[in-house]
This record gives structure tokens, C-alpha cells and sequence, in this order.
């Protein structure tokens, strides 16, 4: 059996009259990597820095290592590494000194914090920019940077909040690499961001907060499974009259189509052999088309489903 | 000891405000000190300007006889062209010795005799005034006593020939700390508070970020080492800085101090821990540099403007003065003026003006505790 790392449990946090969190609770299992999704201003932050012992909470408990989490159980907070949404490193220092003043607060030993250092250096490729300051470094390093702060002490459970933001693809694939390296040497991750893709490439197990609340929590497929829509079909087609865009909206398991004088979407839920259905249709009614394409249902479609579509402008 | 070298590492490269500063205060005490200071007295010559109207042997021998002390510059016949050199001190003092003179001196007359052609009454006219007086009376005292004119003038000219001894009684012989010397205190707090503010606070502000604070609370240090970290740090800064003044007077001084000079020392260490505080409840505000360095010249310089640092507190006007006893400043100011000797001496009045002193200390630090609990209300405790 799996152990489990971390468990939140029925965590309440108010600010005045708003309800961060709202009675939510969350169990990560060793090994994983935890995606903890959530438009703006849903809570993940908040639960993170309650997670961490940052902010205090009104109601619940947070267990991590099976052990209470409180602001002075430091024998916790030695094994958690944390990469914070803003680069949080000092601006004076080099990357090695930042590196390294970060590792010494967890580390004591002079010999064995160079190595770690030296590790964390090699592992996010900042081999050459160890005397830069921050400021001369480019967004994609600086949050290469941001990590190896994290991570170099060589934790057994990582908080990445939102590392990615505003980072090129490149450095962005670089930082996606490394996280799934180190789960593979048995790290836990817990991940948070707005990027799906992203999530859906990393993260084996996945929860979706809004309005403090969970509102979805499984993996990748468990979550699609949720949603009504299963397939969306797209066909370039000319000139499809109304009678057979409804014949089309007849169809077993197609609840919804939309046509803009070329092209044809047919959402479908449930059900096999879709495509075929639809095709056999147009070729019934003699109507010639052009590129066809199926689309499975992504983790984007999940969480616009189950957080709705309204703007979000709150910050988290 | 994380924490503490980081912070020396930061202090380390935000240390150029200081360096100037210091450099060029101990530059500017060093050349004061060394131009200021006098062991000798040095007569002062006048430049008198003499019309001899009387063209007597008589009247000769009194425009020898300045002659002998002063700096005799040819008669000026263009009128206008005296009263400009009179106006701008060229020539210290003009005057004419009137036609008769020689007459009336035989006469035991004495008025009528010269004539001052001063633009305005300065300290040269009324010294030569008077010497003319001195001479006019001493050459009647010896003819009243039966010497003839020839001979009462060389007698005259030799008793006012008398030269008084002069000599300069040092000040810090009676209490350690002379005047000259407390100049080098004055200014004190201005560099203080200078290099406090534009060092210390930029580096309490790095490290105490909130970004920063919020992954070191992550860790594994206590807040409590942090915190302890961050002010040993401060305390050797604000040591350090002071040891390097304490020094410097050593030197300029000419040797370890002595009497009040020692309290002098105490006022500018309790200062310097005002300095301190000062930098430590800015640093607390989410400013930038600029907008620090800003507020810093303005405390500075405006403190040093109202409490006497650059201009001395008796020619600040009572208004000024009332207002500036709301300072720390002030009171330092006050300690040290009274130390040296420039303002009656008390022991008891310097004691509370160090108390005043220590008093502002202990209320800058109280909001800065306050507001430092007010940002970290919400968070939880560690």
C-alpha cells in the first residue's frame, strides 16, 4: 500500500468574511506527482502556504509525513523543498552564494553542502552562470535558479508553485524534465499552475480547486471521464443545409453541433465508432468534404467544464 | 551561521555609501582639525593710511611710531578711491593728523588733533582710535610731569613699545575637550545617520524581503536564530562603524581621550544606536532605494539644519530651537556644546540629555516592533 506523504484534512482559512479554503481536504500518496489546479484566486496558494506553515488556518489539520505540521516542527520542514511562485532568491548574491545560502539553512555540513550544491547546479544546467547575479540572468534561468534553491538539500516532498510563469518553452521543457527526474529518484511533488498541458504531461494524480473548494480530484483519465464531453469531431464541409445538421444532431450520442458555412463540430458523449457514424452520413447525402479530425477531451476541457468559463480576476 | 554570513555577504556589497561617507568625513575633520588648531600667538598687523597735514617732526615721529607696528600705505590722494579701499579693508584705518598738531600736543590739547576717515566702525578703527588716545595721554602724563615735548613722545613711544605677553590658555587642560576638537563630534550624527540609513537599510531590507522571509520560514532555522542572525549582524555594522570614529578622534585628538571627551564618546554611541534605529524602522516600509536615499537626505540634512549640527544652536532662532527639541539630534547637540565648554558646563544636564537621547532610541525601536508584528499578523506563528 502506498504510503501517504501528505493529508489535508477539512482546512478552513478565512480572510475577514472571504473563505479561502473551504472545508478541503487533499491525501498524496509517496511517489507522485500531485497537479493542484485552480483558476485565479481559487485557493491553491493559500493552500499551499497553509501546507507549509506559512499562514495560519481557522479549522483543520495538515499531516505531512504522518506527522502534525506545525510551524516549529522543524524536522518536517527539513525534508519539504519549495519553489515559490516569484523567484525569491537575493538579488546581492551570485547564483552559487543564492544556491548555497539556501541549501546552508537546511544543511549544516560544509563538505556535504558543496556536493549538494554541485548537484543542484549540474541538475538545473546553471554550470555556467555560477558568479552572475540575479539580474543579469535571463527569465528561463532565473527560475532554473529558483529551483535549484529548492531543491538542492535534496528533499523527500517538493512544492512547486507555479514555476513556470513567464519562462520560454525551452527552459520551460528543461524545468519539466528535471521535475519528472526527481520523482523518479522517489521524490513527491505537489504542482501547482495554470497550464494544463503541462499538468496533463507530469502529473499522475490531479485535483481542482475553486473557490476553496476541491471540486474534481483523480488522474488524468478518471478526470476526463467526468466531463460530458468524450470526442469532438471536426469536418470541413460546404454547404450543409439545416435538415441534415439536424439529422447530424440526431445521431446516437451527439449532443451538441455547431456549423460555420466550412466547418462542422460535432460534439459527442460517450459512445464508440462516432467519426464513422457521422461520415456514413454526409456520404449518404452526397456531400463532399475535406479534412476531417477527431479530438479526445484534454485536461483544459475538463477544468473549463468543472470550473465553468467566467473570467477569472482575482489573484490567487 | 547561515543567515549572519549572508548578511555580511550582502552588507559586503552594499558598502560604498559608507566608504564615502567615512572617507570623506574623516578627510574633512582631519584638514579641519589641523587648520583649526593654534598653539602660537601671532600680532596682527594693521594697514593704516596716514595724511600729515601738520608735516611737523612732531607729527613725524607719531607716523614713525605706528610705522614701527603697522603697515604705513601711501597717502591716497584720490577721495573716492580711499573710501573703496576703506570699504573693502584695504586699508584698515585712514586718518589726518590735523595742521597744529604739533601745537596743540605742546599746548596739552587733546582735541582737534586727528581727524578718522573710517567708511564704518570696525574693531581696526576703534583699536587705532584708542592707541591714538593712549598716545595723545601718555606724551601729556610725562609733560605734566616736567618733561619737555622732545622727551615726553620718547618716553611715550617707549612705555606704549611694551609688549604684553600672550599666550593661549588650552581649554581641554581644565576638562579634556576642547572646542576646536568637539567640531569633530558635531558632525557626528549627520554622517551616522547617513551611512546607518543608506546602508543599513538597504541591507535589512534584502534580507528581510517577504519572499525571501517566506522560503526561509519554509526551512528548517528557527525564526528566532534568523532574526538573532540579522541583528548580531546589525550590531557588529553599527559597532564597527562607531569603533572607526572612536579611532579617528583617537587620532586627531592626539591621544586617547581624556576627561569629558569620554562622555562626548558615550553621547555619539548613544547616536549611533539612534542611527540604528532610525535605519531599522525604514527599512521596515516597502520603499525603494531611491525613495530611501530620499527620505535619508532629508532626515539628515534636515536634522542637522534644525538641531545645530551646521549651524551652531545659539544662532538658531527660538522657534527653530523649541521645535528641534523633538529631535534626537538636538540633544546631542546640546550634550556636546555643553561639554566643550560652549554652553555652561552641567553633569547633570549632559546626563539627561543622554538620557533624551537613549529615550528616542527606545521610541523609534517600539513602532518599529509594532509594525514589524502588524506585516507578519496572518502568518502563522513560528
Amino acid at each position: 500500500m502506498e504510503k501517504t506523504i501528505v493529508k489535508i484534512d477539512n482546512l478552513v482559512k478565512r480572510y475577514g468574511d472571504l473563505i479561502a479554503l473551504d472545508h478541503f481536504s487533499l491525501e498524496i500518496k509517496e511517489g507522485e506527482v500531485f497537479g493542484l489546479l485552480g483558476p485565479n484566486g481559487s485557493g491553491k496558494t493559500t493552500a499551499i502556504n497553509c501546507l507549509l506553515s506559512l499562514l495560519s488556518f481557522d479549522k483543520g489539520s495538515i499531516k505531512i509525513f504522518g506527522r502534525e505540521m506545525t510551524p516549529v516542527n522543524y524536522d518536517i520542514k527539513k525534508e519539504i523543498g519549495v519553489i515559490m511562485q516569484n523567484v525569491a532568491v537575493f538579488e546581492e548574491l551570485t547564483v552559487y552564494e543564492n544556491i548555497d545560502y539556501f541549501c546552508g539553512l537546511y544543511i549544516s555540513d560544509k563538505a556535504e553542502r558543496k556536493r549538494c550544491v554541485e548537484e543542484a547546479i549540474t541538475f538545473t544546467g546553471l554550470e555556467d552562470f555560477l558568479k552572475f547575479r540575479p539580474k543579469k540572468l535571463s527569465g528561463g534561468l532565473l527560475r532554473r535558479l529558483n529551483i535549484a534553491c529548492g531543491i538542492a538539500h535534496k528533499p523527500k516532498l517538493i512544492i512547486l508553485d507555479e514555476p513556470t510563469v513567464a519562462v520560454d518553452p525551452q527552459s520551460r521543457n528543461k524545468i519539466l524534465e528535471g521535475i519528472i527526474d526527481l520523482n523518479k529518484k522517489g521524490t513527491t511533488v505537489i504542482y501547482t499552475s495554470h497550464y494544463m498541458e503541462e499538468v496533463e504531461q507530469i502529473c499522475s494524480h490531479i485535483a481542482i480547486i475553486d473557490k476553496g473548494k476541491k471540486i474534481a480530484e483523480g488522474t488524468k483519465d478518471e478526470l476526463k471521464r467526468m466531463i460530458k464531453n468524450t470526442e469532438t469531431i471536426n469536418i470541413e464541409v460546404l454547404a450543409l443545409t439545416s435538415d441534415i445538421l439536424a439529422e447530424i444532431s440526431a445521431l446516437p450520442h451527439v449532443y451538441n453541433t455547431e456549423y460555420d458555412e466550412r466547418r462542422l463540430i460535432v460534439y459527442c458523449s460517450g459512445g464508440r465508432h462516432n467519426l464513422i457514424r457521422v461520415l456514413d452520413l454526409l456520404q449518404k447525402k452526397d456531400i463532399g468534404f475535406g479534412r476531417v479530425w477527431s479530438e479526445l477531451p484534454t485536461l483544459n476541457d475538463v477544468f473549463l467544464e468543472v470550473t465553468g468559463k467566467a473570467l477569472r480576476d482575482k489573484e490567487d | 551561521m547561515q543567515v549572519f554570513k549572508t548578511f555580511m555577504k550582502v552588507l559586503r556589497r552594499k558598502l560604498l555609501p559608507t566608504l564615502v561617507y567615512i572617507s570623506l568625513f574623516i578627510a574633512i575633520s582631519a584638514a579641519m582639525t589641523k587648520y583649526a588648531a593654534y598653539e602660537n600667538f601671532t600680532e596682527v598687523k594693521l594697514n593704516i593710511c596716514i595724511f600729515d597735514e601738520d608735516a611737523t617732526p612732531e607729527s613725524g615721529q607719531l607716523a614713525e611710531f605706528i610705522g614701527e607696528n603697522h603697515n604705513i600705505i601711501p597717502p591716497v590722494s584720490d577721495r573716492d578711491m580711499l573710501i573703496d579701499r576703506l570699504y573693502y579693508e584695504d586699508i584698515d584705518f585712514a586718518f589726518i593728523i590735523k595742521k597744529g598738531y604739533s601745537e596743540k600736543l605742546a599746548a596739552g590739547e587733546t582735541d582737534g588733533l586727528f581727524e578718522s576717515l573710517d567708511v564704518h566702525k570696525s574693531y581696526s578703527s576703534s583699536l587705532m582710535e584708542q592707541f591714538l588716545n593712549e598716545y595723545i595721554t601718555a606724551v601729556n602724563s610725562y609733560k605734566a610731569g616736567g618733561a619737555p615735548l622732545d622727551e615726553a613722545i620718547a618716553m611715550a613711544r617707549e612705555a606704549l613699545s611694551e609688549k604684553t605677553e600672550v599666550s593661549i590658555a588650552a581649554d581641554e587642560n581644565d576638562h579634556g575637550y576642547s572646542m576646536d576638537f568637539s567640531e569633530y563630534f558635531t558632525y557626528m550624527p549627520y554622517i551616522l545617520l547617513s551611512v546607518m540609513v543608506s546602508t543599513l537599510s538597504p541591507v535589512l531590507m534584502s534580507m528581510n524581503r517577504k519572499d525571501i522571509r517566506s522560503r526561509t520560514n519554509c526551512s528548517s532555522i528557527k525564526n528566532t536564530s534568523y532574526t538573532v542572525e540579522i541583528f548580531l549582524g546589525s550590531i557588529i555594522f553599527v559597532i564597527t562603524v562607531w569603533l572607526i570614529f572612536f579611532i579617528t578622534g583617537i587620532f586627531l585628538c592626539g591621544g586617547l581621550y581624556q576627561g569629558r571627551a569620554w562622555t562626548a564618546v558615550l553621547n555619539s554611541f548613544i547616536f549611533a544606536i539612534i542611527s540604528a534605529a532610525i535605519a531599522i524602522l525604514l527599512s521596515l516600509f516597502d520603499i525603494s532605494i531611491n525613495a530611501l536615499n530620499l527620505i535619508n537626505q532629508m532626515i539628515s540634512l534636515g536634522m542637522s539644519f534644525f538641531c545645530g549640527i551646521f549651524v551652531r544652536q545659539s544662532l538658531l532662532g527660538e522657534g527653530v530651537l523649541r521645535a528641534a527639541r523633538f529631535l534626537p539630534a538636538y540633544w546631542y547637540i546640546k550634550a556636546n556644546d555643553m561639554l566643550c565648554g560652549r554652553e555652561l558646563y552641567s553633569a547633570s544636564q549632559v546626563t539627561v540629555c543622554l538620557l533624551i537621547e537613549a529615550a528616542f532610541a527606545a521610541a523609534i525601536i517600539m513602532p518599529a516592533l509594532l509594525i514589524r508584528k502588524i506585516k507578519r499578523s496572518g502568518t502563522a506563528e513560528m
